[in-house]
Order: structure tokens, then C-alpha cells, then sequence
């Protein structure tokens, strides 16, 4: 029996579901832009215009309307095709990390990623997914069939056993070149970790690998609010998930100096993942999962509107 | 220049405080928070950069804490400075302090309460007054007792030496006279503003316990003022410092003697302690423990309440023949000076009498009455000799001289007699059949100033019979005659006296008639004469059936007795120079005949001195005599006196010195007598200073407030960092 993680309450479902009905449009279009690029001209219907702007193709430029109005409107084109969505789930031992009484960046992450199946499977698209933080354990092939998203819950749930043999520092850019392998087909790919690595380059080398092979890759960074705003001070010893380090630190002194290196890791993760043409989401634990993803779908929105 | 002194520099051991921030530091058990952690990376990068800075911080915050302490504990310890120009006296208020510190054994009292004695308190306070000075002025300490009145004479202006010289003065064992050391300090004053110009102000303080006896001879008989406390005033200013403490528990031993129950030349004694309780806060009886030799013999009990005296007194039997002492011991209470006396004598009491005939036979009896036997034990040694060869005799090698019917004496032999009483010999005297009655009255002193004994000699003439029936002997209630009181049936009132010289005695008690006849004539005197006592015999002692006899003293029975219960007084008086007050510097007169020698004293304190004789002329006889002075008997005990010749041991004996009992009883002098002649100042000042000078600055409140603000800081920096953490919390919340 599958069970669902235990932040995909019926609630956040039903908030889900509520978004998907609310913002339907929000959300096709949102998939649609998200592989459009690789699959153009499989299947087109009209959906609206807009105003040119410089830089459009001409092509896509609705004459009959300018010989009317004068004006210059593109056309836009709803696609409907049958998409391939991958989610690629961290299991390192660092997501397992969570602040007391809040979700591990695993459970979020896991919630997350069925949330994401949820909407591809409304949506009537593939979804899959594999698990891995050294190799690429566990595979899940896409498909679109109705009781994906039972075998999606049962498949993240298994991630939770994932920890039992890690090695000191996981690569997960192997788990990236090794689904780069996998995908036979063009496919959205979401990648979803915390990336702390102390090699971004390494990293940025499996995201190069599944660019290269025309995945349309997207990173959502999975951080603990707690990794970011370092709320210690005092005597603190802080035993490493991985690696099994110790560091016995007076946590009110580098305080400050931790939360300069955090943020300078995210600019030059978020940095790197834009000059590789992928996408970079930071989804923080204790934000409400709708919020996040609200929060998310309307900047991915705002961004293909320009 | 600048002078920097404390007003508290004890406080500055306060620093040691200082080390508990820096062991904080060092030695800190740091307990770690457990935290598992994902990003581990980062902290490891951070603690890599932040480690140093963050060892410089927590130096940093500790060298502020022990910065924030310092600073207080300077504070407290009221440091202050003076600026001058250039080193002697540029900012002095011109100012010869002149302190006075009772150094009397009274001084040795402890306070029931703090346990600081009076000497303490004084030694604080004076530390305390010399402290506060201004730069440039001077000081001079005396003190008050009766030994080393001169701890700095001549002026000093090094303030740290002045405090060392103080916290050295010993307690004396002595009384005290401020008299004497006014006088004394008035002569150090006058000499300093003579030979320094700058000087022209003088301030004599007295730090004492405000004991009467100090005060008395000062403050005049009638309550005015002597002219040394004018002096004083003309040259400056008299301030008293009030250190006086509250004793719980006082008693004394005032007085240790030894009596001869057996008589003079038995081996038995008995030794008499009297002691008065001066305060007694506490119930119980008192102990007191008894010393024969150094060796513990009993300890007795007594009840005696405040204000109380009382008398104990010990058998002390089988002591091997001669020099021995007993000390009592009092229990410890708070003046310690007076619990314990000591008492020099011998056993059986050892007499050398030289006997000088003034006819044949005059001294037979003397003889056979001191030297009843011819055992070689018997203490009493005589040597006979003849008018003629009295001059000859050296004096010093007797203890008793017995002048039998000599008919006048040669103002040589008046001094040499005298002298002979003053240093404490005893003198026996009957008067010849021709005798020269001027001579006579000379030996008496009755035209010599200062040496008057209250007899004055008269004619020669019979006794006057009544009917045949002769006048009685009387016995008097002289100590002497006890004996007979005790015995009516001893017969010596029925002592044939046929003829005496009329003596007439003065009533001023210093000469004492033992026996009289009926009609009233006296027949044997004693007198107390300088430190010896003179025998008066208005009859002779003749033995024989002459017609021309005088008595038949010296054949009747009572005769042997009569000698010696007078030996027996004269020795339980403590005439003998063996027993003396310590402070009175004794004098020895040593015979010359005994060729070179030298002197080793061996003091209470177990070091040995070595005298020298000294050669001085006698002042009343004009005869040379060699001296040596025991000028180092400043300690109460038993002093160990051994004469050497050619290191040889030729003689040795025991001298004790006592304290003289006289402060004890804590009779504090009337404040309100003081004042009219000095500031006073209150007992219950935690201070004494002299006057401020204005430009004189204390940095208490300077450095006071550095230290609060160092704290502001170093509470500002701890509760920065914990707002940043409280903030991150917040965030993060």
C-alpha cells in the first residue's frame, strides 16, 4: 500500500487541486513553456495573441489582424503533446536534515515532487523518476497512466531506505549522468536536492550532461530555514550528517561568516545553473508547500510573459 | 614629579582577584550543544576563517573583564597623586609631624571584639596618618615607655621607610610617662626647624590607649598643664588619637614574693603571689601555674571576680642550696604582658656579714648569732676584723655589715656605709661606749641632704629603775617581732638593759622601732635605706659580766632568734638586687679585688650579652668602684648572670625582672581634660589623616567610574552578540 508523505495532507491537495482549477490555464501554459522548446510544431492550436515585441519571430506574426488594426500581434499556440516529466530525488544523508518539529528536507522534497507529478498526471503527461545520491538506484519510467501517482508516493517512500549505505561524500552529479543515460526521450527534468557540495563544478557537469542531451532541467534547491539564518549561538558541536565530521564551534562567531558562504553558494549555484540554460528554484522547508509552489509557478509565469 | 601613594595599599592584595577572569578563561569546561548538521562544509569553511578572530575576541573580552577588576580594585585601594616641581618639600605644607606612639605594655591589650590590640589599632592609624601626608613633609616617631623612645629622631621625608619603622615598634615592658617623651619630641621639633628652614610648623600626635598613668604626670598634679604642653603648643599643634580597646578578661599578677616560714637559713620556702582581677567578663575560676626552675610544679584554681584581689601562695620544699626562681603564671587573657612574674631568691638565704669590732669582743655575739654552728652547710659566712681595717675592706663582697660599738666614723666611711644601703646591703649598728654622737649623725644623714633616716642619735644614759624593778622589753607590731607576738612566754621582755643612747625616731614611718623599753625609749630600730635596711641597736650586745655592760642582749636567748627573724624580713622584702622592675636599668658595683673580668648575661630570650666593666667614682664616697649596666633589661624573666675571668666561671647568679604593674587597670584619662589642651580624636574614626592638601588629587572616583564604564562596554559587546543571535532566532522563527 502506498502511503503518502506526510505533508501531502488531503488539504494541500485539495489547495493542489483548487490551484489547478483556478489557474488551470496558469499551469498548462506552464508546462507547455516548459517543454516547448523541444517539441514544437508536434501538435498546434490557436490560443491567443499578444503584442509584438521587438526580437519575435515574424513568422508567428497574425497579418490578417494587422491588416485590420495596424497593430502587430503574434499568435500563441497552446501544445498539446505528451510530455515527459523526470524528477531526479537527492537521498544523501544530508536530506535528512530538519529542524525540530518541522519536515526534512527529504519529506519536503518528497512532497514536492508528488505534488509536481500530481500536476503533470492532471495535465495528462508522463511523469517518472529516479532516486540516487551516489548512483542512480532506483528508477521510476514515465507514464501518463491514471495510477502513476499511487506508484510515484510508493516509489519516493522508498527513499527514505536510500541512507543505509553512503559513502563519505556522495557525487550526485553521477545520479544526473547516469538519468542522462536513462532518458531515451526529451524530457522536463527536475532535479531536486540540496546541493551542498563542496564541488559545484562536479555538479554543474551532470546538469551539462542532461542539457546536452536536450532536457529541459530545472534545479529546485531543497534548504532547511535553519542552514540559511544559522539561529545558533553559544558552545555548539555540530555533527556532520555525512562524512561523519565534527566541528565544536562558538556558533555566535561565525554566524555571520556561515551566512555570507551559504548565500555566496546559492549565487553561484543559481549562476552556474542559468549559464548551463537550466532553472534554479529555492523552495525553503517551513514555507507552506501551496505557498512555495504558488510562489514558484507565478515567477516562471511572469518570466515567459516577457 | 609626581608622587603616587595609596591610601588603602592592603586593598591592593585584592588584585589577586584578578587571576579568577584569566582561570575563567583558561580553564573554562566548555559544554557543546549536540547538533547534527547537513552543511557541514560551511561551518567548516567559517570556523576556518572565523577562528582566529574569534580567539582574539574572547582575549579580548577577557582582558576587559580583568581591565573592568583592576580598575576597581585601584579604585578601592584610593591611590592619589601629587605634582611638585622638584624633590624636597616643593608642595609641603611645611610640617614636622612629631608622632608619639604609646609603646606601654598596656598596649598589648586586645579588643574583646575585632582581637586587634590597642598596639595594632595605633601601629594602623599611624600608618594610616603618615600615608596621608603631603609631599615634602617629615616625620619624626617616638614612643612612650621606658625603652627606645627614639625610633626616628631626626626627620624623615621617606614616607615608606617612616611606615616600616612604625610597623616595627615593638610593645615595651613598661609603663609609660608621655612627660619625658614631650619633652624629648619638643627638643627633636626645635632642633628641625633649626636646621630646616622650610620647617615651621610642628604637630605632635599622640597615638596612645588613653591610660591615666600616661596622661598624669603631664597634666600636672593640681591640673594644670606642664610647661612641655606650652612648649609644644608654641611650636605647633598637640592632636590625641584615641586607641583604646575593650578588654574581656584582665588579671595581674601583682606582686611575687617568697617567705622564709622556717626562717631565713631553713631550705624551705613558700612563695606568695598576690593578683588582682581588673575585668572578668565570663564566670569559672582563674588558673595559675607554678614554675620552680623552668620546671612545672602545680596549677591551682582561684575564684576572684572584677575588681577583686586575692593572695595564693605555694610550699615549695627540698631545694637543693642556692640560687633558684619561681615563676606564676596566669592564665592567657587579654593583656598577656602581666600574667606571668617571677621570683629570684635563695635557698636557705645566703648572707657574707662582715663584723667589725669597735672594742674586744662587740661582735662575739653578732657572730654566734648569724654563724650558730660551724657546719660548712650553714649559709651565713663572717669575717671578723677590726675598727682599723674597715677602711680597707672592699664593701661589695658583703651583704651584711654589722658595726659593733664603734665610737664614730670618718666621712669616708659615712659615704662608703650609705653606699653600702643603696646598693642594697644590710647594716647593723651599736653604738660604743664613747661614742661621737655628730659622727654619728652624719652616718644618719641628718646633715647630709637627701640621705635622712629618721633617727637622730642623743646622749648616752643609763636605764632608770624604779624601785629596783628594771623596765620591760616591748615588742612592737614590727614584722620582725612576730615571733616573739606569737610566743608572750619568749622572755625578752625581761632583757636586763642597763644602759642606751636616746634615739629619737621621726614619725614619718620611714624608720620602724621593733622593740622599746617600757618607759618608752627605743631600743631596736628598723629602717628601710635606700635599697637595704639599717638595724638600730640603741644598747650594745656585750657578752661579759663588766660593771660597764650596756645589756645582756647578746648572751639572752631571744638574741639568735631576734638576728634572724631580722634576716628573715630583710630577705622576704625583696631588698635583694636579685628581684627588680624591668626598665629600671640596674646597676652592678662589683668588687675590684677580683682583678679583670667579664660580664655574659643570658636574657628571657635566650641572648647572651657581654658587658664590659665600666670604672666610675662614686658620687657620695668619691671612691672609684667598677660597674657594668645591664642595659639590655628590657624583657620580664630570669636573666642568667655568670662572671669570667680568664674564662673561667668565677661566680654566677639569677636576676628576675618583673614588669611594674601599673597599667593593668585600664584607669582611662577624662576626654574632657584632654580636650582642653588637644584635638581629640573620636575612637570610632576608621581613619586618621592629616590635613588635606589642596593639590593633592584622589582618583577614586576617576577610576571608579573607568571601571563602570569598561563594564557599559563589556555588557554592550555580550548583548550585542546576543541580539545578533536573538535576531537570527527571530528570522529564523
Amino acid at each position: 500500500m502506498t502511503s503518502l508523505p506526510k505533508s501531502l495532507d488531503p488539504q494541500t491537495l485539495a489547495a493542489l487541486d483548487g490551484l489547478t482549477v483556478r489557474s488551470r490555464q496558469l499551469v498548462e501554459g506552464l508546462l507547455a513553456g516548459i517543454h516547448r522548446s523541444p517539441f514544437r510544431g508536434v501538435s498546434v492550436e490557436f490560443a491567443e495573441h499578444r503584442e509584438y515585441v521587438p526580437g519575435d519571430d515574424l513568422r508567428h506574426v497574425d497579418w490578417k489582424v494587422y491588416g485590420r488594426t495596424d497593430k502587430l500581434y503574434l499568435k500563441q499556440f497552446a501544445e498539446e503533446t505528451n510530455l515527459h516529466c523526470v524528477l531526479l530525488l537527492d537521498t544523501s544523508a544530508s536530506m535528512q536534515y530538519g529542524a525540530t518539529g518541522g519536515l526534512t528536507k527529504l519529506e519536503y522534497a518528497q512532497c514536492l515532487a508528488v505534488a509536481f507529478g500530481w500536476l503533470v498526471l492532471r495535465n495528462g503527461d508522463a511523469i517518472g523518476a529516479g532516486l540516487g545520491n551516489d548512483t542512480l538506484s532506483q528508477w521510476l519510467g514515465a507514464t501518463s497512466h491514471p495510477e502513476q501517482l499511487d506508484r510515484l508516493i510508493a516509489f519516493l517512500s522508498s527513499s527514505a531506505e536510500e541512507n543505509s549505505s553512503l559513502p563519505d561524500v556522495p557525487d550526485f552529479s553521477a545520479v544526473l549522468s547516469q538519468a542522462a543515460d536513462r532518458l531515451s526521450q526529451r524530457s522536463v527534468v527536475y532535479v531536486i536536492s540540496d546541493f551542498l557540495t563542496d564541488d559545484v563544478a562536479q555538479l554543474m557537469k551532470g546538469v551539462q550532461r542532461l542539457g546536452a542531451a536536450g532536457h529541459d532541467v530545472t534545479l529546485l534547491q531543497v534548504l532547511d530555514r535553519e542552514e540559511l539564518v544559522f539561529p545558533f549561538d553559544g558552545d555548539v558541536q555540530f555533527n556532520g550528517l555525512e562524512g561523519g565530521e565534527i566541528a565544536r564551534v562558538d556558533a555566535t562567531v561565525i554566524a555571520d561568516r556561515y551566512q555570507h558562504l551559504v548565500a555566496e553558494f546559492r549565487e553561484a549555484l543559481e549562476a552556474q545553473t542559468r549559464n548551463l540554460g537550466a532553472e534554479y528554484e529555492l523552495f525553503v522547508t517551513d514555507v507552506n508547500l501551496k505557498t512555495a509552489l504558488l510562489t514558484y509557478f507565478q515567477r516562471l509565469h511572469a518570466k515567459r510573459s516577457l | 614629579m609626581i608622587d603616587f601613594t595609596f591610601e588603602s595599599p592592603e586593598r591592593l592584595w585584592w588584585s589577586f582577584l584578578l587571576l579568577i577572569p584569566i582561570v575563567l578563561h583558561l580553564w573554562r569546561r566548555r559544554r557543546f550543544r549536540q547538533q547534527p548538521w547537513a552543511a557541514m562544509h560551511f561551518i567548516l569553511q567559517a570556523v576556518q576563517q572565523e577562528v582566529q578572530k574569534a580567539k582574539l575576541r574572547n582575549l579580548m573580552l577577557m582582558m576587559l573583564r580583568v581591565l573592568i577588576l583592576a580598575m576597581f580594585f585601584f579604585a578601592v585601594s584610593a591611590p592619589s597623586t601629587g605634582i611638585h616641581n622638584s624633590g624636597f618639600r616643593s608642595l609641603s605644607s611645611g610640617t614636622h609631624h612629631v608622632l608619639i606612639i604609646d609603646a606601654s605594655y598596656s598596649m598589648g591589650t586586645v579588643d574583646g571584639a575585632s582581637g586587634k590590640s590597642a598596639f595594632d589599632k595605633a601601629k594602623q592609624r599611624a600608618t594610616a596618618y603618615v600615608r596621608s601626608l603631603p609631599t615634602g613633609d617629615v616625620v619624626s616617631i617616638l614612643t612612650i615607655g621606658e625603652f627606645r623612645q627614639k625610633v626616628i629622631a631626626s626627620p624623615g621625608d621617606d614616607m615608606q621607610q617612616v611606615i616600616t619603622a612604625i610597623q616595627d615598634i615593638p610593645v615595651q615592658a613598661s609603663g609609660g610617662d608621655l612627660a619625658p617623651v614631650l619633652e624629648m619630641g619638643v627638643e627633636v621639633a626645635e632642633s628641625s626647624v633649626r636646621s630646616h628652614q622650610n620647617l615651621f610648623y610642628t604637630r605632635f600626635v599622640v597615638f596612645t590607649d588613653m591610660q591615666r598613668n600616661v596622661w598624669d604626670k603631664v597634666l600636672g598634679a593640681e591640673g594644670d598643664p606642664e610647661e612641655v604642653i606650652t612648649q609644644a603648643k608654641k611650636l605647633g599643634d598637640l592632636s590625641i588619637v584615641d586607641c583604646h580597646v575593650d578588654p574581656l578578661t584582665n588579671l595581674a599578677i601583682r606582686d611575687l614574693t617568697v617567705r622564709y616560714p622556717q626562717g631565713a637559713f631553713a631550705a624551705d620556702v613558700k612563695a606568695v603571689a598576690e593578683i588582682d582581677c581588673y575585668y572578668k567578663q565570663a564566670g569559672g575560676k582563674v588558673g595559675i601555674s607554678w614554675f620552680v626552675d623552668d620546671e612545672f610544679v602545680i596549677r591551682d584554681e582561684l575564684e576572684i571576680e572584677a575588681g577583686e584581689s586575692a593572695t595564693i601562695e605555694i610550699p615549695v620544699s627540698n631545694l637543693s642550696t642556692g640560687s633558684h626562681q619561681i615563676e606564676a603564671r596566669l592564665d592567657d587573657d587579654s593583656l598577656l604582658m602581666d600574667n606571668s612574674r617571677w621570683v629570684a631568691f635563695d635557698s636557705p638565704a645566703r648572707f657574707r656579714v662582715l663584723n667589725v669590732n669597735g672594742s674586744q669582743n662587740a661582735s662575739k655575739a653578732v657572730s654566734l648569732a648569724l654563724r650558730p654552728t660551724d657546719s660548712p652547710d650553714w649559709p651565713v659566712f663572717i669575717h671578723t676584723i677590726d675598727e682599723i681595717e674597715f677602711e680597707q675592706q672592699q664593701l661589695e663582697d658583703f651583704d651584711v655589715l654589722a658595726l659593733c660599738e664603734l665610737n664614730s666614723f670618718s666621712d669616708f666611711n659615712v659615704r662608703r656605709v650609705q653606699g653600702f644601703l643603696n646598693q642594697g646591703g644590710v647594716v647593723l649598728i651599736t653604738p660604743g661606749s664613747e661614742l661621737n654622737i655628730d659622727s654619728f649623725n652624719t652616718l644618719y644623714g641628718n646633715d647630709l641632704d637627701g640621705q635622712d633616716y629618721g633617727i637622730r642619735w642623743g646622749d648616752i644614759r643609763p636605764v632608770l629603775r624604779e624601785m629596783m624593778a628594771a623596765p620591760k622589753v616591748l615588742v612592737t607590731n614590727h614584722e620582725i617581732g612576730n615571733l616573739f607576738q606569737r610566743h608572750p612566754d619568749n622572755g625578752i621582755s625581761a632583757l636586763p638593759v642597763y644602759h642606751l643612747v636616746e634615739l629619737e625616731v621621726a614619725a614619718d614611718r620611714k624608720s620602724d622601732i621593733v622593740l622599746e623599753l617600757s618607759d618608752g625609749s627605743p631600743l631596736m630600730i628598723c629602717t628601710a635605706a635606700g635599697k637595704g635596711h639599717l638595724l638600730t641597736f640603741s644598747t650594745t650586745f656585750g657578752i661579759g659580766q663588766q660593771e660597764s655592760r650596756w645589756s645582756d642582749f647578746g648572751a639572752w636567748p631571744s638574741f639568735l632568734p631576734l638576728l634572724h627573724e631580722s634576716m628573715k624580713y630583710i630577705v622576704e622584702q625583696e631588698v635583694r638586687t636579685s628581684n627588680v622592675h624591668v626598665g629600671s636599668f640596674p646597676e652592678r658595683r662589683v668588687s675590684m679585688q677580683d682583678g679583670p673580668f667579664t660580664v655574659t648575661v643570658q636574657g628571657p630570650d635566650g641572648q647572651s650579652t657581654n658587658y664590659d666593666l665600666e670604672f666610675a667614682r662614686d658620687e657620695l664616697s668619691g671612691e672609684v668602684f667598677a660597674y657594668w649596666w645591664h642595659s639590655e633589661f628590657t624583657l620580664p624573666g630570669v636573666y642568667y648572670v655568670s662572671y669570667q675571668s680568664e674564662e673561667q666561671i668565677i661566680s654566677s647568679s639569677i636576676v628576675v625582672g618583673n614588669l611594674a604593674v601599673t597599667e593593668s587597670n585600664h584607669e582611662l584619662i577624662d576626654q574632657a581634660v584632654l580636650s582642653e589642651i588637644a584635638e581629640t580624636s573620636n575612637d570610632n574614626e576608621q581613619e586618621t589623616v592629616a590635613p588635606r592638601m589642596t593639590n593633592r588629587h584622589e582618583w577614586f572616583r576617576e577610576l571608579l567610574m573607568a571601571a563602570l564604564g569598561l563594564l557599559f562596554l563589556e555588557t554592550l559587546w555580550v548583548t550585542r552578540d546576543r541580539q545578533v543571535s536573538r535576531r537570527r532566532k527571530v528570522e529564523h522563527g
